[in-house]
């Protein structure tokens, strides 16, 4: 089962959620878990279950391949030029010159595919890595982009790629509603979302559930760093029947501990019953619904 | 006209709570909203949609089922996994597309069409602190540069126009393409970083990509009480780097307290010691510029 954590605002405590879940579950024992961060761009989840896995990781880098030009075979017909979407190739008939501006190229293949003269060939760039830690107990895969890689998805896919069928497979998403995002819950069978009880959380949590609805997904609620003033968020629940699976309140022990990189689930006990209650709660939503499918 | 991109590595830091802070502080400049994945600065400028354009974004395509010879050619080319096979027949993963066109320029019977859909909407607007370029992305839509780009350009042109001092860019989190766009060609970048391992973590990736584009920075530390300890590894860190913190804001509930009432921290509680802070922030960070 995959169970994707996901926020339409950022800084809600996606991370937060997808780690103290992950470590409930695994310091219960009962299921076999894993954690995958396709939050590429700040992949954070390691600052909190790094502790948990001192095992040197396998690392994948994830190359992608960009081209190189030929400007002796080249004819400097134009062709890949008008193949290219990115405008990424420059060519100056005039003084011979063609190439490639790196940041715009999405390695898509149009360029070599369009020649017709043999001039280009391609030369591999890594777009990011994806480091896979494995213990006993557990296995976390983490996808981290290169700065100045102009597009993530493809990392994103190939982190999920490393999951293990047998595993309960929690994926930390990157925030929002756009492509990323939707690639990272894609393959998803429940979607955890993070809220917080703020007039720009209502607001984004709106565009979450538009976009979960829109690709049929199941999904529940949290609602994060709750200081019981705001009920907008609850009502907003409420009136649209959407579960909420859990409501965490503010406390500035939790604040504290999340500053400092810590595992709320080691530090309080309670909490981490709540986290394996909330498995259990998904777990009894999904298989209800799977039942009428 | 000076440009100034408030961005942050990690998200919910706190960066749109500043820039609307920092629209109270001035009457002369012109606000576009790049976060175009969570466009939220809207809430607190309640703008007044003047002119609203379509924005089409990347052009995907769609295969033709009854024209398809079911060659497989376009599966074969696509890079991005973006074409599915399902009982021999081929299949548009649109979410996957890149947009790149080869599978479509390729076809050899012609099957596979461009579709014209709308990507998403942007506004030029009125608001209280002056004109905004802002926009709504459809849902599942490509975070694209050509957006923030568009944004920018519009927000710039309306700026030379009406002779603002200032063009104001709340960005995006994160490290990827719209904060590639946001920040290209500013005069300077705002971090903003909360005193957290992730906080300090994203901080550092967002100090290197400004370095990558050769973009002055600065920084302020938000909620910096919460862990005094992590707020000194920032300052040291900033220091190594020579990167100056402008400021060190407090946690205080008054910014939610605001957010809820559609106000910048300025005009909710213009005298309380956020207030204090941000407004000697903006005077320093108008001095570097």
């Amino acid at each position: 089962m995959k169970i994707a954590i996901a926020s339409g605002k950022g800084g809600t405590g996606k991370t937060t959620i997808a780690t103290n879940l992950f470590e409930a579950l695994r310091m219960q024992g009962q299921v076999s878990v894993e954690l995958i961060d396709t939050d590429v761009e700040e992949p954070n989840a390691h600052i909190f279950i790094g502790g948990g896995f001192e095992v040197e990781p396998e690392k994948h880098q994830l190359e992608v391949r960009i081209p190189v030009f030929d400007s002796d075979k080249c004819t400097f017909c134009g062709r890949c030029v008008y193949y290219c979407e990115y405008d990424a190739i420059l060519m100056v008939k005039e003084n011979s010159y063609i190439d490639v501006t790196e940041d715009l190229c999405k390695s898509c293949g149009a360029c070599i595919y369009s020649c017709n003269d043999g001039a280009i060939t391609e030369k591999k760039k890594s777009l990011g890595e994806i480091s896979v830690f494995q213990t006993e107990q557990a296995r976390f895969v983490e996808g981290r982009l290169n700065i100045g890689s102009p597009f993530s998805t493809p990392l994103i896919q190939a982190a999920k790629a490393h999951k293990d069928t047998n595993s309960i497979s929690i994926i930390d998403s990157a925030p929002g509603t756009s492509n990323t995002t939707v690639e990272s819950i894609y393959d998803a069978d429940f979607v955890v979302v993070v809220s917080e009880p703020t007039p720009f959380g209502l607001y984004d949590l709106k565009l979450m559930i538009a976009t979960l609805d829109h690709l049929r997904k199941d999904y529940a609620v949290v609602i994060n760093r709750f200081h019981g003033e705001y009920h907008k968020v609850h009502e907003y629940l409420k009136e649209k029947d959407i579960t909420l699976l859990m409501e965490i309140p503010f406390k500035k022990d939790y604040a504290k501990w999340y500053s400092q990189g810590k595992l709320l689930v080691r530090e309080d006990d309670e909490l981490r019953k709540e986290f394996v209650q909330l498995f259990d709660k998904v777990k009894d939503i999904y298989l209800q619904k799977s039942m009428y499918r | 006209m000076k440009q100034i991109a408030i961005i942050s590595g990690k998200g919910g830091t706190g960066k749109t709570s500043i820039t609307s802070a920092f629209a109270s502080l001035t009457n002369n400049a012109v606000f576009a909203d790049c976060d175009v994945a969570a466009a939220d600065l809207h809430l607190i400028f309640k703008p007044e949609i003047k002119e609203t354009f379509d924005f089409q974004g990347a052009t995907k395509v769609s295969i033709e089922q009854e024209d398809c010879i079911r060659c497989g050619l376009c599966f074969n080319l696509c890079r991005f996994d973006a074409i599915d096979r399902i009982r021999n027949q081929y299949y548009v993963r649109e979410f996957s597309c890149e947009a790149c066109d080869l599978c479509r320029k390729a076809c050899p019977v012609s099957a596979i069409n461009k579709i014209d859909k709308k990507a998403g909407d942007y506004f030029i607007s009125d608001s209280r602190f002056g004109p905004m370029v802002h926009s709504q992305l459809e849902i599942g839509e490509e975070l694209s540069g050509k957006l923030v780009a568009l944004i920018r350009d519009n927000a710039q042109e309306i700026g030379k126009a009406e002779n603002k001092d200032f063009l104001i860019i709340d960005g995006p989190p994160g490290i990827g393409y719209t904060a590639i766009a946001t920040i290209t060609g500013v005069d300077i970048a705002l971090l903003i970083s909360e005193p957290t391992q992730s906080g300090l973590h994203d901080l550092k990736r967002s100090i290197q990509l400004l370095d990558k584009y050769d973009i002055p920075a600065v920084v302020i530390v938000n909620k910096w009480d919460l862990n005094p300890e992590m707020t000194k590894m920032i300052e040291e860190y900033c220091k190594t780097e020579d990167i100056k913190i402008l400021s060190k804001i407090p946690y205080s509930r008054k910014f939610t307290h605001a957010m809820i009432e559609q106000k910048t921290i300025i005009e909710f509680a213009p005298d309380c010691e956020s207030s204090v802070l941000l407004k000697k922030a903006w005077k320093e960070l108008v001095s570097m510029i």
